[in-house]
């Protein structure tokens, strides 16, 4: 962050309120473009997870596509095939009703990026709020919050998730409504932890004392600080949707038939594990290769935006 | 057992292990008397079955049986012995009564009991054990109660120690079947009294008459039969071979079937093949050899809305049903080892008439005929309704595309709503035509959804149930001709099953009526050496 | 520090309370009942069951009397099996459950952390490379997935051990890999990251500087500030292993506390789904609380409110 200058603001420029006027003094709005952009410039240096948001990108652009892309129906059972094994016409074979299991991988793909991805969105409103909140008043507000968040933080959370979607009963949408509501409370901490310390920075003392609203101190300062720490939290969080989705699939509580997501496939594939292994390889390791590539991101992604990291 | 539109199979699978004999075990565990090893006398009779395979029982109590968790069966009447006992032809022998007679009007059956019957703590079995059970059972709201209440039993009573009556409204040619099912076995009032929820769940109150006896019960894992050791050989019927069966409760068939496979021998010593594996198994030489098929005493069928225009004309319900290529049926959806049918009552148990409807089955040209001969226009569509799941949807494509190719019919496909054709079945409570012909066709039948209503047929049936002795038997087969020509459902297969056997078993006998394979006649099995 | 012991012993009681208040209203919230299941009952029956079971009564005063045999140590009557008690039942699955997290942690224990100081001791030699290798891709690869491939490779290809039960040490292998490999990742990349850590840090240079032998070094310094951070992070690990147990016990049909829950669920059995929930709650609690304390006898360093 580069010093602020020795000189103060003229009367004039404050009393009008154009705090943009002078924008070396609010060096933060500076670093953090400057931040993003050395993060991005680090980020692609690093193989690993150059290589995650490839095979990421390629993913999401299959998924997208997959309406489009020459793929059988995902639900139509090809009569007296089933358990067929790899062949031209259908590449990863059929599962045990006659399905291809391409076809059903990609679909499964979009469950589980979109679970992820909504899971994330609610996990981001309601840590944005919990920790926002308590952060920025902090004092017994910030006192019950916290309490509240750790007790939400001691129930285990997959059992957490599990025994909300048996209640409300297995959809895509109570799947992800569950996730999010569960998986929340690590990013409260961290926002609240991010404004607890630009609170006391000098730049929020003097924007406070000049009079300026607190959202705005919210949007132009604290948020763009925390935005690199919340965007590695959501991040690692994804592939821990995805894997939830997947174990709530493979007991059962997953998407409902026919529907594909890749833990239902692990979970029908594993009553032929024995003579049809391709059934459950073929989308575990659809999930594993996912995991693995969010988690290099993730980890890239951390290590970029660290401010210790002076390379 | 209704196997309805919604759950054709009863949903849980019952697949059982082979007995196994697994460890070599000293002299020491046939020091209880009265047990006999056998010719084999140097190998361990030692088997692992997996009798559970839904897991945890219910309940062993025999009054309390269910049909959700009717593989407990499996235990309970190795445990308990009934008045009569089922044979190979599921015929009821005598067994804890060594005779029974019949009154001139058939409203009193006298069952007298052998005097050598002991429980397992050496007790004697006496007539009130089973009076405390029947009516126990009668007086329970227990789902089997109403199958004993149809056959009008009205009090039951035992006046002296070795004599036990039955008494029922009306002559009821299927008692000695109810009395050898599990449900009917004795119990001890003191034990049962004293502990009334808990003595089934504790082996040592836990007390049976039975060939074997509960040693241990390690809950959600595994129990353990050994031999009753005042259990004497009567009747014909064996002292076990087997000194010691521990029955798994593995809920995963594949799990099971790869227990078996596996190269340590630990395993299960028979399983049933779940029905993805079937293929592999045959496909693979040694398996195969060491595999055996049997049918299941259940059937499935194509019902028919009888009320319904086109379908309530008799030759356009033959039509359909000479429209069915069963062999390529049992071929695609039934893993090719269940067996075609034209008739109602499968194979195995009394009543079964080997051909009968036989112009029932598959002729498309003689189809064809019939269809015009009904007046059939085959431009008004039917519907076919199933349940909403991927396999129910399966199998309803099936039945679309071969009226389609084979008639050239219009079949829709509906999953609520009234309908023109549904997949459907029957399972044996127990093996006698009674519960297969008047309680599913009968006119005022209360399982009869298919608004099939022929006088004649219930005439025969009437006439059936309430006769003795034998004539019954030919009385249920023209009920069923009856039955076959009036084509109220298309019957299409019987399940069959495959079980893989180890060599090492020996006298294991597959039935029909089996809870799992082998349970029936397990006193028998023996072990080989290897 | 008894202040802030005793102080974390009361903080159970709120998060138990909470856990079964959530539990308690999602079941009585879901729709149907739980005596919808394959076998249909009698009006009769059911109004007898539900007055066993205290069906009748409103909804709090169900959760008091339920709370009420919590403290007494009945968890109630389980609504499949009748005669028997969800005490009865999960007591069956407690030593399964513990004995595959016992083994599961030894193997994570005894597997990551050497490797972990091995690796950071030898930094950029093959050893470390591979240490990382291991740590990153196992890390990431969920237990589900390594459970499978593991099967399908040692039940199909290899045939060497059983793929289902527990009882037979035979029958340990796989589950305990499966649940404990991913932890033994996690602590290797840790300690591996810790040990580095503490070793660039200048007491450790007086150290050297000050003569020492490397080993005493080592021991005295080096290990117990390394140990730290692992400390910290054996909580989450513990955490992890219990409610990861819940998967691989579905896997591998090991008849324990995760299965009953699962089976539970299927069968709408309320006052096990209670039960096992409350049980992992509390000892996943309880964990984390022996961690926290042993945390503070640690490091002297640290100071609590």
């Amino acid at each position: 962050m580069t010093t602020t200058t020795a000189a103060t603001p003229s009367p004039t420029s404050v009393a009008s309120g154009r705090l943009g006027a002078a924008p070396e003094v609010y060096t933060p709005a500076r670093s953090s473009r400057g931040l993003w952009r050395d993060a991005w410039r680090r980020l692609l240096r690093n193989k690993l997870a150059l290589a995650g948001m490839i095979f990421i990108a390629f993913v999401v652009v299959v998924a997208l596509l997959a309406d489009v892309l020459p793929l059988a129906d995902p639900t139509f059972q090809f009569p007296s095939s089933s358990y067929a094994r790899p062949s031209a016409a259908h590449p990863l074979g059929m599962d045990q009703l006659g399905r291809d299991v391409l076809s059903r991988l990609i679909h499964g793909a979009r469950v589980s990026l979109a679970v992820a991805v909504f899971a994330q969105a609610i996990i981001l409103v309601i840590g944005l709020f919990v920790g926002g909140m308590a952060g920025y008043f902090g004092g017994r507000i910030d006192n019950w919050l916290m309490r509240f968040t750790d007790v939400f933080y001691a129930f285990p959370d997959l059992l957490f998730v599990i025994i909300i979607t048996a209640a409300l009963g297995a959809s895509l949408t109570n799947i992800f409504l569950a996730i999010g509501l569960v998986n929340w409370t690590n990013l409260a901490r961290l926002v609240r932890g991010q404004l607890l310390t630009l609170r006391e920075r000098e730049f929020v003392t003097a924007a406070r004392s000049i009079g300026a609203p607190a959202w705005r101190i919210l949007v132009s300062h604290l948020l763009p600080n925390a935005a690199g720490p919340v965007t590695v939290q959501l991040t690692y969080g994804l592939p821990q949707a995805i894997f939830t989705e997947a174990v709530l699939s493979f007991i059962g509580l997953g998407v409902r038939p026919p529907q594909a997501s890749w833990g239902t496939m692990i979970q029908q594939g594993n009553e032929a594990i024995l003579s049809a292994p391709h059934l459950v390889l073929f989308p575990a390791v659809a999930l594993a290769l996912t995991m693995l590539a969010f988690n290099f991101v993730g980890d890239g992604l951390r290590d970029a935006l660290d401010p210790q990291n002076t390379r | 057992m209704w196997l309805g539109v919604r759950n054709v199979i009863p949903r849980r699978r019952s697949s059982c292990a082979r007995l196994a004999v697994t460890a070599t075990m000293c002299v020491a565990l046939f020091a209880s008397p009265g047990v006999s090893v056998g010719q084999s006398a140097n190998v361990p009779q030692e088997v692992t079955v997996n009798f559970l395979t839904q897991g945890e029982p219910d309940s062993l109590d025999p009054n309390r049986a269910s049909f959700g968790y009717a593989v407990d069966g499996a235990v309970v009447r190795n445990v308990f012995e009934t008045l009569l006992r089922f044979d190979e032809n599921l015929v009821p022998q005598p067994a804890a009564a060594e005779s029974y007679e019949v009154s001139l009007d058939g409203t009193t059956y006298t069952f007298h009991l052998r005097a050598d019957g002991r429980w397992s703590d050496g007790q004697p079995v006496i007539a009130s054990d089973f009076e405390f059970s029947w009516r126990r059972l009668l007086a329970s709201k227990n789902q089997y109660a109403p199958l004993f209440a149809a056959a009008g039993i009205t009090g039951v009573s035992a006046p002296d120690d070795l004599t036990f009556v039955v008494q029922v409204k009306q002559p009821s040619g299927a008692l000695p079947d109810l009395a050898a099912l599990w449900m009917a076995a004795p119990l001890r009032p003191d034990t049962v009294t004293a502990n009334p929820d808990t003595w089934a769940t504790d082996p040592a109150t836990y007390l049976g008459n039975g060939p074997f006896m509960l040693s241990e019960w390690v809950h959600g894992d595994h129990l353990t039969l050994v031999p009753n050791p005042y259990y004497t050989a009567h009747l014909g019927w064996p002292l076990p071979t087997l000194a010691k069966v521990t029955v798994l409760m593995e809920t995963n068939p594949e799990a099971a079937y790869a227990a078996y496979t596996s190269a340590s021998n630990a395993g299960p010593d028979w399983i049933l093949v779940p029905d993805q594996e079937v293929n592999s198994v045959l496909n693979d030489a040694s398996l195969t050899a060491e595999s055996r098929q049997y049918n299941e005493l259940t059937t499935f069928w194509l019902a028919m809305n009888n009320a319904r225009p086109p379908l309530n004309n008799t030759l356009a319900r033959r039509a359909i049903s000479k429209a069915i290529d069963r062999a390529a049926l049992v071929r695609d959806l039934a893993t090719g080892v269940s067996i075609p049918t034209t008739s109602v009552i499968p194979p195995g148990m009394p009543g079964f008439v080997s051909g009968l409807g036989h112009d029932l089955d598959f002729d498309p040209a003689g189809a064809k005929a019939l269809l015009s001969q009904a007046g059939f226009s085959t431009a008004s569509p039917l519907t076919f309704r199933y349940t909403d799941t991927p396999s129910d949807l399966r199998r309803a494509q099936w039945f679309q595309d071969q009226l389609s190719s084979t008639l050239g019919l219009t079949v829709q496909l509906a999953t609520s709503g009234d309908y023109d054709l549904t997949f459907g079945g029957w399972s044996a409570d127990y093996p006698d035509p009674q519960d297969w012909l008047g309680l599913l066709f009968g006119c005022k039948a209360p399982f009869n959804t298919l608004t099939f209503c022929d006088p004649a047929f219930d005439q025969l049936v009437a006439r059936a149930d309430t006769t003795s002795g034998a004539d019954r038997s030919g009385l249920y087969a023209q009920a069923q001709t009856q039955l076959m020509q009036d084509v109220p459902v298309a019957p299409l297969f019987n399940r069959g099953r495959l079980v893989l056997i180890k060599p090492w078993v020996d006298s294991l006998k597959l039935s029909p009526f089996d809870d799992c394979p082998g349970s029936l006649f397990l006193d028998e099995v023996r072990i080989l050496p290897h | 520090m008894t202040r802030f012991i005793i102080r974390r012993i009361l903080w159970l009681v709120p998060v138990l309370v909470f856990v079964s208040l959530i539990t308690f209203t999602l079941m009585h919230v879901t729709p149907g009942g739980p005596w919808d299941k394959e076998k249909p009952v009698s009006a009769q029956v059911q109004a007898n069951l539900n007055a066993r079971y205290n069906l009748d009564k409103p909804a709090w005063q169900q959760y008091l009397l339920y709370m009420q045999g919590v403290l007494h140590g009945d968890l109630g009557p389980s609504y499949t099996y009748q005669d028997r008690s969800v005490t009865d039942i999960i007591l069956q699955g407690v030593p399964t459950t513990a004995s595959l997290g016992a083994l599961a942690a030894l193997l994570a224990l005894v597997v990551g952390v050497p490797l972990g100081v091995i690796a950071a001791t030898r930094q950029n030699t093959g050893i470390d490379y591979a240490a990382i290798g291991f740590g990153t891709m196992f890390a990431s690869v969920p237990t589900f997935v390594l459970g499978f491939v593991l099967i399908i490779v040692v039940a199909l290809d290899l045939h060497l051990v059983p793929t289902s039960g527990w009882g037979k040490p035979t029958q340990y292998i796989l589950p305990v890999f499966t649940l404990g490999l991913n932890q033994a990742a996690l602590l290797t990349r840790i300690t591996r990251a810790s040990v580095l850590d503490v070793s660039r840090q200048d007491f450790m240079r007086t150290a050297r500087a000050k003569g020492l032998r490397e080993v005493l070094v080592v021991q005295r310094h080096l290990l117990k500030n390394a140990l730290i951070p692992i400390v910290t992070v054996l909580g989450p690990v513990l955490a992890f292993l219990l409610v990861g147990s819940l998967v691989v016990e579905q896997i591998f049909s090991i008849p324990g506390i995760g299965r009953l829950l699962v089976q539970g669920i299927s069968q709408r059995d309320y006052s096990l789904i209670m039960g096992t929930t409350l049980l992992y709650a509390f000892v996943i609690a309880g964990l984390n609380l022996v961690v926290d304390v042993a945390y503070a006898f640690i490091d002297p360093r640290i100071t609590y409110r």
